[in-house]
């Protein structure tokens, strides 16, 4: 008896193990694939009817009769093979048919059950008929119903067991692919934004301009011209000694925005002004490095082009219950209601994009002051490791 | 000796404007400058009104660009740009032979130029700004749209493409659904707001057009119907319109 369930789990055990790893089975030595498939198929189904043939009532009648008990195994394995290798092949060819695979995935499992319990039913017919006639001596379809109903149910069985692995295999492969897409998105993303990081740093336009103002002031205000040159370079220090730190605290991103104000005042030297408002306990978060350079620079764009007036320009950081509100405000016409976002906009949107997603908001507003807002609803102090 | 030439500088930086005037203070006898401009507007008033021999102009001015400037004028002078970056025009400027000078000045290029209209009395013939705006179009990369502005209250918000799954229209009005099944209501037509999307949106019904890139299942539907599960949170199912089969089918290749 001992010796029964042992064998019986080991042979459970064996199947199980078989069903799990039916894609790669044998996949080295046989290479033609559906004879690989039938073969392993095969094997799983002997291993699993022999597993539970001792809850067979047959099994136990014919074990009391020695001799008889190799043969009902013998007829069983017989059985099996014949049963799976037809019940296999139908469904595959049906399943690997074109009109099918072209169907939703529902459907093509639909179409396997159905396949399934049809084919084991139209098995269950002769072999009960042979069956008969074997042990009785007699051909006949005596316990037919009974036949049918069992194999109804062996092929309802199988067939779930078929749509649950196919539901988890392509499950996994969806989660998979997806985790891969997102993975070389995001480094696709990463790459991209720090080039753009880079290139974006300081807008060549200005450099030029700043240059020309300053071999000017030269000749007509030294103190001016030495002015410009050290604001200049603390500029570009920022911008080129980048080294991989993506973020940059919110006090730094001001006071260089400061000194591009600064730059900006001396080259139109009566046109501008500013104004720099931060609340002290904002200064230690994060955002990330040089958004606040090109906002500053767009707003200096659109304030001038107002010609005739002082342009003034507001620059203020605000800590909130949720994060921080970064507010630069210009007295320059309206905001267009088809605003087109150039490239300083839109290199903000890609680091914060980056960076902070999903928790940030840029506005543009008109009322009640011109401005543009940026609030990054996460409060950060270090940078996190990536 | 002639005349010296009238010349205006424009340019919208004051020391830029004092760095050419500086530089052609030694060569009064050749170029006298009269006036100055800040700006587009005031420059085309002061070359109308004071119909100078020579204009230094410079091409980004914030109220109008050099180029608008010229455009704007029934008076034609000789025209010197100053550029500090514009790579493009530069391109077009070597292609129509116009004379330019680049950020910071130097004093040689400009004494060039001086020379070059000390001998011939004057510089290019007329400046072609629409064949000038044509060659730097072709030069420049277009700049392309990459988000939609939206108007929220008082606030305009942009909402960019990629971040679009569909929208859907209802009575006047259109929902604009981002990937968080977050909607955005503006007033603008379904329509108007087609024609502003870029190639990766399609119309798919009468009253939705979907972002292509944001489709996660695509299946055959009844009556020439297509069913569209998209990539949003709650994976959200667009029917498309019948009228709209064949279009589908070409646009998926189908």
């Amino acid at each position: 008896m001992l010796i029964l369930i042992l064998v019986s789990s080991l042979m459970l055990f064996l199947g199980l193990f078989l069903l799990t790893r039916f894609h790669f089975m044998f996949k080295r030595f046989i290479k033609h694939e559906l004879l690989r498939r039938n073969i392993v198929v095969w094997m799983i189904s002997i291993c699993l009817v022999l597993a539970v043939s001792p809850t067979d009532k047959q099994y136990y009648e014919m074990a009391a009769k020695t001799g008889n008990w190799l043969r009902f195994f013998a007829q069983q394995i017989c059985i099996i093979t014949v049963e799976c290798l037809f019940i296999f092949n139908g469904t595959y060819l049906v399943i690997r048919s074109n009109w099918v695979r072209l169907l939703s995935f529902r459907k093509q499992m639909a179409v396997t059950l159905v396949m399934i319990i049809t084919c084991t039913l139209l098995v269950g017919i002769p072999i009960n008929y042979l069956v008969n006639m074997l042990r009785n001596k007699e051909a006949s379809f005596k316990n037919i119903d009974l036949t049918l109903l069992f194999n109804f149910y062996l092929g309802t069985m199988c067939g779930l067991i078929y749509v649950t692995m196919s539901t988890i295999n392509v499950e996994r492969k969806r989660i998979l692919s997806e985790k891969e897409l997102e993975l070389t998105r995001m480094s696709e993303l990463k790459t991209k934004a720090e080039l753009d990081a880079l290139h974006s740093k300081v807008n060549p336009h200005f450099l030029y301009n700043a240059l020309n103002s300053i071999a000017d002031l030269s000749v007509t205000d030294g103190k001016k011209a030495r002015r410009m040159t050290i604001a200049l370079a603390d500029l570009f220090r920022y911008s080129i000694n980048y080294s991989h730190n993506n973020f940059s605290t919110i006090k730094d991103e001001v006071a260089m925005t400061e000194v591009y104000l600064q730059i900006e005042k001396v080259r139109f030297e009566d046109q501008l002004n500013y104004s720099v408002n931060m609340d002290e306990e904002a200064g230690h978060y994060l955002v990330p490095r040089f958004i606040l350079q090109p906002m500053a620079e767009n707003a200096v764009k659109h304030g001038l082009k107002a010609t005739g007036k002082m342009t003034e320009i507001k620059l203020e950081v605000k800590k909130n219950e949720r994060g921080l509100e970064i507010n630069i405000a210009d007295n320059g016409p309206s905001f267009a209601e088809e605003l087109v976002p150039g490239y300083g906009v839109k290199s903000v949107f890609d680091k914060l994009d980056l960076l902070f997603p999903g928790q940030y908001e840029i506005f543009f507003r008109n009322q009640p002051r011109k401005e543009v807002s940026i609030c990054i609803n996460k409060l950060m102090k270090n940078e996190p490791a990536v | 000796m002639n005349q010296p030439f009238k010349a205006i500088v424009i340019d919208d930086e004051p020391a830029a404007r004092r760095l050419i005037k500086n530089l052609l203070h030694d060569h009064s006898t050749v170029i006298d400058i009269i006036d100055e401009a800040g700006n587009g507007r005031e420059a085309i008033a002061k070359i109308e009104q004071l119909k100078p021999d020579i204009v230094f102009l410079d091409i980004q001015m914030p109220d109008l660009t050099g180029f608008e400037v010229i455009e704007q004028l029934s008076y034609r002078p000789n025209i010197i740009f100053t550029t500090a970056y514009e790579q493009y025009a530069i391109k077009a400027f070597e292609t129509f032979s116009i004379d330019y000078l680049l950020k910071p000045i130097k004093e040689e290029r400009l004494y060039q130029s001086i020379e070059k209209l000390k001998q011939f009395g004057r510089l290019n013939n007329s400046i072609d700004v629409p064949g000038l705006q044509e060659i730097i179009k072709q030069f420049r990369v277009p700049q392309k749209a990459t988000a939609l502005p939206i108007r929220s209250g008082d606030r305009i918000i942009l909402l960019r493409f990629e971040n679009i799954v569909f929208l859907e229209a209802q009575d006047k009005y259109v929902y604009i659904f981002n990937a968080d099944n977050q909607k955005f209501l503006t007033d603008q037509s379904l329509t108007a707001l087609g024609e502003k999307l870029p190639g990766q949106f399609f119309r798919i019904q009468k009253s939705y057009i979907i972002n292509k890139e944001k489709i996660k299942e695509m299946h055959r539907h009844l009556n020439g119907r297509y069913l569209f599960i998209m990539d949003d949170k709650p994976g959200t199912r667009l029917t498309s319109g019948r009228t709209y089969h064949e279009e589908i089918k070409s646009e998926f290749g189908l």
